[in-house]
C-alpha cells in the first residue's frame, strides 16, 4: 500500500507540476488545479500501473489521495479472484 | 452497389431540385434568407414532414437512429445544400443526445415523442463568460420543495429561443464547490415554465448562418421537477463528455456536406470558364488544385466514415476518435474551401455574379463547424491528455477484427455500447495499421509503407508529452495536428483494404486511387519523402471528375438524388 | 519612415483617432455599422476628405505630396487598419488609376488629374471585363476613330471600384482590331467634364466583404471622348500597366497589414479579457505562440513589402518580378495569419456585435487582397517566364549587394521614376543577391540565424538549377504545377533576402537589431518552403516575439516595422 500511495503521490505531482514533498494525501486534487480531464488521465496512468480496470471518473469520486487510495484497494481486492 | 443510407436519400430526392429556385429549399431562397437573417422555417417545417427528426430517435424510442454513420451521413445530405438549415435542424440531436445516453426510460420516451413530432431542442452548454470551459458553469440548479430552481443565463445557444426543450448543464453543487462532481443535467420543458421565470435573449447576429436561432435563455428561478433531472445529480460532466463523443462525430457531416457543396461549385466553375484561350479547367495547375481538393474530401470523407461506424465496434475508443475528428474534418475542409475561394477569385466574394453567391455564404457558414460543440483547442487538448497512452499500447491484434468490421462499410453494425470517458486502448486504427498495409500492393503499398514509418515516429513523440490543460506547450498541439493526420489516413487504409475487393471497378476506387490520392496528401502534410511523381495522382483525381462528378468513397446511389 | 511623413502620419492617426474608444471621431461602431449597411463609411470619406488624402495620391510635382512610395503606404496602413473598405474605396482605387497617368500622361492630362484629386474627387480605373479576368491582353471594350477629333468607346466593364462616381476613369480598351499587346491603350476619360451621352452605369455588385465598396459596372455604347485623351502613345497601354503594377501590387499587402495589425490586437484585447480553466487566456503557450507567430508574418510582410517599395525608388530596373512576388506572397500570409488567429477568438469571432466584432469585418474585407487587382496565380504566371533570367544573369554570378537604403527606415531614397521601371526584368537581382551579403554577416552574429540564411543561400542556388529545367511550355498560363512552384519558391527567397537584410542593416534597433525576429521570420519561410531546418527553433523564439508584442499592445505602438505609437 505505501508503494501504490508513493505512486500515485507522484503521479499527482507530475500533473500538477509540483515537487512530491509538498503534495499532501488529504488535499483536495480540484482546489489545488488537478482538472477533470488530467483526472481522468491519472486515472489511465493508475489503470495501466495496477493493471486493473477503473471507473475513469474515480478520481472525480474520490478527490483527495487518502481517498482514492481507499477506494483503490477496494478495486484491487475485487479484481482478485 | 445499392444505397448503404436509403432513408437520407429518399429525404433528398422528396426535396426537389435544389436549382428550381420554386422548390420552398432552393439555393435561390437559402441566399435570400441568409441576407434576410430569417431563419428557414419553411424549409425545417418540410424537412419534419419528410422524417429527418425520425434520424434523431433511436429505434428503442420508435425513430429510425440505429447507424450513427446513417446520421452522420443525413446531415451530410442536407448540408449539401445549405449549412445553415442543417445547422438549424440537426440541434436537435445535439439537445436530446445526452437524454439518450443516460436518461430514464420516461424521459426518454417523452423526449422521443416532441422530437418524432418536430419539436426542437436545444442544448445549453455554454455561457457568456466562460464558453469551453464546462467546469467553470455558473448556472445554479438549487434545491427547492419538489426539486429545484434554475437561475442564470445560457449564451450563445443555438435554438434557445425556438427550442420547445434545452437541456442545460447547472450547477447543483455549493457554488464555491470546484469539480465535476457540482453539475448536473436538466431538460426543461421551457413551454411550462411560469411566466416572469424565462426569457429569450435576443438573436445574436453571426458571421456566417445569419439564419440560424443563435440566441441565449435567461432563468429566474425557474421550477424543475425531479424528473428534469437527467441521470443522478452530479454526473452532469460525465454525460456531457459521454454525448459530445456522439455529436463530435456527427459534427463531421456538416463539413462533409459543405465541402461536396463547395466542390461542386468549384468544378463547375474550372470547366466552364475560358481563359487565356482554354478552359480553366484544362490549365495544369487548376487540374492539380481541383485534384487535392477532391483528395481533402475523400479524406475527411473515409476518417469521417471510419469514425461514425467505429462508434458502434470500437466503442471504448470514442473519446479520442471523436475528438481527433472533430478537430481535423472541420480544418481540412476549411482549407479545401480556401482553396477553392481562390480558384474563384471574385466570384467567391460576388453574391450576384456566380451560384447565387452560395460559394461565399458557405465559406462563412462553415467556419462555426470548427467552433462549436468544443472548439479545435478544446479538441486537441483532449487529445494531448490522451498521448501519453496512446504510444503505451502495443500492435493492438485483438482489436483488428472491431477495426476492420468498423471499416466493412456495407456490414450491419451492433449498437452502441457503453461509452467512456478515456480511451482504454488508444487508437486500435493506427496500432493496427501494418497488418492493413500488408494487404496492399503496387504503388499503393509504397505509400502505406511510408505511413507506417510515420505513424511510428509520432508514438515515439507522443510518448514524450507531458499532459496538462494550463500549459500544454504548442509543440504538444502540433503534434496532434499531425496525429490527426496519420489517424486519418490510417482510416483510409483500413477503409480501402476492407472495401476494395467489392468496389474496384468503380471510378474512385478503380486502381486504389482514392486511396493513393489521400495518402498523397497526407504524406505531404506530414513532411514524409514521396515517391517520384505521386502528386500526379491529384490530376488522375482530377480527371475522374469527368465521369464520376461527386467524390466519393460510398456507393453512387448514396451521393444521387439532388 | 522619413521624417516629413511621421508628421502626416501623427495627423492622420490623431485625426481618426482610437477606433476602440466610444467617443474617437472613427470608431470601430461606426465602421461596423457602415459595413452593415452596405455603405461606405460617411464619416471615414469626411475624415479623410479634411485630411486631404487625395494629395497623397499626387506627386509633389503636381502639387501633391506623393514623394516615396514607403510613406505613402505607411499612411495608407493607417487607414486599412481601421477599414480597409475606406482604405481601397476611398484612395487605392484613385491611387491605382493615378499612377498610370503619372507613368504615361501628358503633362495637361497629369495637371487635371491632379487638380481632381486635389479637391477630393475620385478617379477610377476601368479594366476588368467579366469574362476575362487578368488575361488583359483579350480585352473586348474598344476606342475606335470618331471622326477626326474623336474616339467612340464601346463595350462594358464590370466590377469597377467607384465607377459610377469617380470624376475621371482611366479605361483599358483595345484601339486595334489586331491581336496581341500593341493594340490596347489607356484612354483618360474625363467624365466631369463630358456629356453623358453613351456611358450608362450598371447596378452596384453586392459582396461579402468590403460590403460598402462601390462596385459596379458601366457600359460604354459610342460615349465619345476626344482623340487626345489616350495615354501615352496608342498601343503602349499594357507597357504602361506594367509598369505601374509594380508600386499597386507591391502596395496591396502592404496596406492590407493594417488588418493584420488589428486583428492581433482585438486578439490580444480578447486573450486579456477572458479566462479559461481560471486563468487569462493569454497565459496558455499555444495561444501566445498563435500570436507571436501571427506577429513574425506581419514582420515579414513588412519587410518584403516596404523593400520592394523601397527598390521601386532605388532599383527600378529590378522590380517587375519582386513586385509580383510581393503580392503573392503577402497576400496569402495575411489572410492565413487571420484565419489562425480567428481560431484562438473561437465563438467570439464568429460574432458580429460586441467587443472584437471589428475581427470578422476585417477577415471578410481581406479577401480582396488575394483575389484582387491581380490573382495570386496570376502574379506567378508574370514571374514565371522571368526567371530563368534572373537565373543565368544574376543568381549564377557573383551576388550583387542592394543598397542598404532599401532596408533600413528612412534613409534616403532617390525619387520615384516611371520611365526607370523595367516592363521585363533585365536580368539584375540584388535583392537576392543581398541574402549572401547578409547570410555573411550572420556567420559571427547568431549561429541559429546562420544555419536558416545558409538554407536560403542552397534554397537559391536549387532554383538556379530548376530554372535550368523550366520549358517553354511552364512559362505560360499553362505552366505545370511544378514550374510554378518553383515561382513560389522563389518569392519565399526573396522574403527571407528582406528579413534578413532588415536584421542588417537596423543592427542599431534593440528589437529589429537583435537576431530573434530574423530567426523567426526565416524558420516559418523555411518551414513553409519545406526546406531541411529544424523544426523546434520555433520555441526558441516565440517567448521573446510575445514579449514583444505585448509590449507593444500595453504601450499603443504598431506591430509592424515602424513600431508607431498609435492614439490614446
Amino acid at each position: 500500500m505505501n508503494a501504490l500511495r508513493t505512486y500515485v503521490t507522484e503521479r499527482v505531482a507530475y500533473y500538477l507540476e509540483r515537487d512530491a514533498a509538498t503534495i499532501e494525501t488529504d488535499m483536495s486534487l480540484p482546489d489545488h488545479g488537478l482538472d477533470s480531464v488530467l483526472a481522468l488521465a491519472l486515472c489511465g496512468d493508475i489503470e495501466d500501473h495496477l493493471g486493473v480496470r477503473l471507473d475513469p471518473t474515480a478520481v472525480w469520486d474520490y478527490p483527495t489521495i487518502d481517498a482514492l487510495l481507499t477506494y483503490l484497494s477496494g478495486a484491487v481486492a475485487e479484481a482478485k479472484p | 452497389m445499392t444505397a448503404l443510407f436509403p432513408d437520407a436519400a429518399a429525404i433528398v430526392s422528396a426535396l426537389g431540385s435544389f436549382l428550381d429556385p420554386d422548390n420552398t429549399f432552393s439555393r435561390t431562397e437559402c441566399a435570400r434568407l441568409d441576407v434576410e437573417e430569417e431563419f428557414p422555417a419553411a424549409i425545417c417545417r418540410d424537412l419534419d414532414r419528410l422524417g429527418l427528426p425520425a434520424q434523431y430517435v433511436p429505434v428503442a424510442q420508435g425513430g429510425r437512429l440505429h447507424d450513427h454513420a446513417a446520421l452522420v451521413h443525413v446531415v451530410r445530405r442536407i448540408s449539401r445544400r445549405d449549412l445553415t438549415v442543417a445547422v438549424a435542424h440537426a440541434k436537435t440531436f445535439l439537445g436530446a443526445a445526452c437524454v439518450w445516453v443516460t436518461g430514464s426510460a420516461g424521459q426518454r420516451a417523452r423526449l422521443a415523442g416532441d422530437v418524432l413530432a418536430g419539436v426542437p431542442v436545444a442544448w445549453g452548454l455554454t455561457e457568456p463568460d466562460h464558453g469551453s470551459d464546462l467546469v467553470a458553469t455558473g448556472f445554479a440548479a438549487e434545491r427547492a420543495p419538489g426539486g429545484y430552481r434554475l437561475t442564470g443565463v445560457k449564451w450563445p445557444i443555438n435554438n434557445a429561443t425556438r427550442g420547445g426543450l434545452m437541456c442545460v448543464l447547472a450547477r447543483t453543487g455549493e457554488t464555491a464547490e470546484r469539480g465535476p462532481r457540482a453539475l448536473s443535467l436538466f431538460l426543461l420543458d421551457k413551454r411550462t415554465l411560469p411566466p416572469g421565470t424565462i426569457e429569450c435573449l435576443p438573436k445574436t447576429p453571426t458571421h456566417g448562418i445569419r439564419g440560424a436561432d443563435i440566441s441565449g435563455l435567461r432563468l429566474s428561478g425557474a421550477p424543475a421537477g425531479p424528473d428534469a433531472l437527467v441521470g443522478e445529480p452530479g454526473t452532469g460532466l460525465d454525460t456531457v463528455l459521454r454525448a459530445l463523443q456522439l455529436t463530435r462525430v456527427m459534427c463531421t457531416g456538416l463539413s462533409l456536406g459543405a465541402a461536396d457543396q463547395a466542390l461542386q461549385l468549384i468544378h463547375e466553375y474550372v470547366r466552364e470558364r475560358f481563359l487565356y484561350q482554354r478552359l480553366l479547367i484544362e490549365m495544369p495547375h487548376v487540374r492539380r488544385t481541383l485534384g487535392e481538393c477532391c483528395a481533402r474530401l475523400l479524406l475527411a470523407e473515409a476518417v469521417s466514415m471510419f469514425a461514425s461506424r467505429s462508434a458502434h465496434t470500437l466503442t471504448g475508443e470514442l473519446a479520442v476518435t471523436s475528438a481527433l475528428v472533430k478537430a481535423f474534418v472541420p480544418a481540412v475542409v476549411d482549407e479545401l474551401i480556401s482553396v477553392g475561394a481562390e480558384v474563384l477569385g471574385a466570384r467567391a466574394f460576388l453574391t450576384t455574379v456566380y451560384a447565387d453567391g452560395a460559394f461565399a455564404k458557405l465559406e462563412r457558414d462553415h467556419r462555426i463547424v470548427a467552433i462549436f460543440d468544443g472548439n479545435m483547442a478544446v479538441n486537441r487538448n483532449a487529445v494531448v491528455n490522451h498521448l501519453p497512452a496512446l504510444a503505451r499500447y502495443g500492435d493492438g491484434a485483438e482489436f483488428a477484427a472491431a477495426v476492420r468490421h468498423a471499416a466493412t462499410l456495407d456490414r450491419p453494425l451492433p449498437p452502441i455500447g457503453e461509452l467512456s470517458l478515456r480511451s482504454r486502448t488508444g487508437t486500435s486504427v493506427l496500432r493496427t495499421l501494418p497488418s492493413a498495409v500488408a494487404e496492399l500492393r503496387g504503388p499503393a503499398r509504397e505509400l502505406g509503407d511510408a505511413l507506417v514509418t510515420v505513424a511510428e515516429r509520432l508514438r515515439t513523440e507522443a510518448g514524450r508529452v507531458r499532459p496538462s490543460v494550463r500549459d500544454v506547450p504548442a509543440e504538444a498541439f502540433e503534434l496532434v495536428e499531425r496525429y490527426e493526420w496519420a489517424f486519418a489516413a490510417a482510416a483510409a487504409v483500413h477503409v480501402a483494404v476492407a472495401n476494395r475487393d467489392r468496389r474496384s471497378t468503380e471510378p474512385w476506387w478503380c486502381d486504389d486511387r482514392w486511396l493513393r490520392g489521400v495518402l498523397t496528401l497526407a504524406l505531404d502534410r506530414l513532411r514524409a519523402p514521396l515517391p517520384a511523381g505521386a502528386e500526379q495522382v491529384f490530376d488522375e483525381l482530377a480527371g475522374t471528375l469527368t465521369i464520376a462528378e461527386r467524390p466519393s468513397i460510398l456507393p453512387a446511389a448514396d451521393m444521387e438524388g439532388e | 519612415m522619413t521624417a516629413t511623413v511621421t508628421t502626416r502620419v501623427d495627423r492622420l492617426e490623431q485625426l481618426l483617432g482610437d477606433p476602440w474608444q466610444p467617443d474617437a471621431p472613427l470608431t470601430n461602431d461606426v465602421i461596423l455599422a457602415a459595413d452593415e449597411r452596405s455603405e461606405m463609411s460617411t464619416r471615414g470619406e469626411e475624415l479623410l476628405d479634411e485630411f486631404g488624402f487625395g494629395a497623397e495620391f499626387v506627386p509633389v510635382a503636381y502639387g501633391g505630396r506623393l514623394d516615396r512610395l514607403d510613406d505613402f503606404l505607411t499612411l495608407s496602413r493607417a487607414v486599412w487598419r481601421r477599414d480597409p473598405t475606406l482604405g481601397l474605396g476611398h484612395g487605392f482605387a484613385s491611387f491605382i488609376a493615378g499612377v498610370n497617368i503619372w507613368a504615361a500622361g501628358t503633362p495637361g492630362q497629369c495637371r487635371r488629374a491632379a487638380g481632381l484629386l486635389l479637391g477630393n474627387a475620385k478617379l477610377s480605373s476601368v479594366y476588368h471585363e467579366l469574362e476575362h479576368g487578368n488575361d488583359f491582353s483579350r480585352i473586348e471594350v474598344s476606342a475606335r476613330p470618331h471622326g477626326p477629333d474623336h474616339l467612340a468607346l464601346h463595350g462594358r466593364k464590370a466590377i469597377i471600384t467607384n465607377v459610377g462616381r469617380a470624376s475621371a476613369l482611366v479605361v483599358l480598351a483595345r484601339t486595334s482590331a489586331e491581336p496581341g499587346s500593341r493594340s490596347i491603350s489607356q484612354i483618360l476619360v474625363d467624365r466631369a467634364a463630358l456629356p453623358a451621352d453613351g456611358i450608362t452605369d450598371l447596378p452596384r455588385y453586392p459582396t461579402v466583404g468590403m460590403r460598402g465598396l462601390m462596385l459596379a459596372g458601366v457600359d460604354f455604347d459610342g460615349y465619345r471622348v476626344p482623340a487626345g485623351a489616350v495615354l501615352g502613345e496608342p498601343g503602349r497601354g499594357i507597357e504602361v500597366a506594367l509598369r505601374s503594377f509594380q508600386l499597386t501590387r507591391t502596395a496591396m499587402p502592404a496596406m492590407a497589414a493594417g488588418v493584420l495589425d488589428t486583428g492581433l490586437r482585438a486578439t490580444m484585447r480578447f486573450t486579456g479579457d477572458r479566462r479559461l480553466y481560471g486563468r487569462p487566456v493569454a497565459s496558455l503557450p499555444a495561444v501566445q505562440a498563435e500570436l507571436a507567430d501571427a506577429f513574425t508574418d506581419l514582420l515579414i510582410v513588412d519587410a518584403l513589402a516596404m523593400s520592394t517599395a523601397r527598390a521601386i525608388h532605388a532599383l527600378p530596373e529590378e522590380t517587375v518580378v519582386a513586385a509580383s512576388a510581393t503580392k503573392f506572397l503577402g497576400s496569402r500570409r495575411l489572410l492565413d495569419a487571420m484565419n489562425r488567429l480567428s481560431r484562438v477568438l473561437g465563438a467570439h469571432f464568429y460574432v458580429r456585435d460586441g467587443e472584437y466584432a471589428i475581427f470578422q469585418k476585417l477577415l471578410r474585407d481581406l479577401a480582396p487582397a488575394g483575389f484582387g487587382h491581380a490573382a495570386r496565380v496570376a502574379c506567378l504566371v508574370t514571374m514565371l517566364p522571368q526567371l530563368p533570367i534572373l537565373a543565368r544573369r544574376a543568381w549564377a554570378n557573383p551576388p550583387v549587394d542592394a543598397p542598404a537604403a532599401i532596408y533600413r527606415r528612412g534613409a534616403d531614397l532617390p525619387p520615384l521614376s516611371f520611365d526607370a521601371l523595367a516592363v521585363r526584368t533585365k536580368g539584375g537581382d540584388s535583392l537576392t543577391g543581398a541574402l549572401h551579403a547578409a547570410a555573411e554577416a550572420t556567420a559571427v552574429a547568431d549561429p541559429r540565424l546562420h544555419r536558416l540564411a545558409t538554407a536560403f543561400v542552397a534554397e537559391l542556388a536549387a532554383l538556379t538549377e530548376s530554372c535550368a529545367t523550366l520549358e517553354p511550355r511552364d512559362l505560360g498560363p499553362a505552366a505545370q504545377p511544378e514550374a510554378l512552384a518553383v515561382a513560389s519558391r522563389y518569392a519565399t527567397v526573396l522574403a527571407a533576402s528582406a528579413c534578413l537584410n532588415v536584421w542588417r542593416h537596423e543592427r542599431d534597433d534593440p528589437f529589429l537589431g537583435d537576431p530573434t525576429w530574423a530567426v523567426a521570420a526565416l524558420h516559418r519561410l523555411a518551414r513553409a518552403g519545406r526546406l531541411p531546418v529544424d523544426p523546434g527553433l520555433a520555441a526558441t523564439c516565440r517567448p521573446a516575439l510575445y514579449i514583444e508584442l505585448a509590449a507593444r499592445f500595453a504601450g499603443h505602438r504598431t506591430f509592424d516595422l515602424a513600431d508607431r505609437p498609435l492614439p490614446v
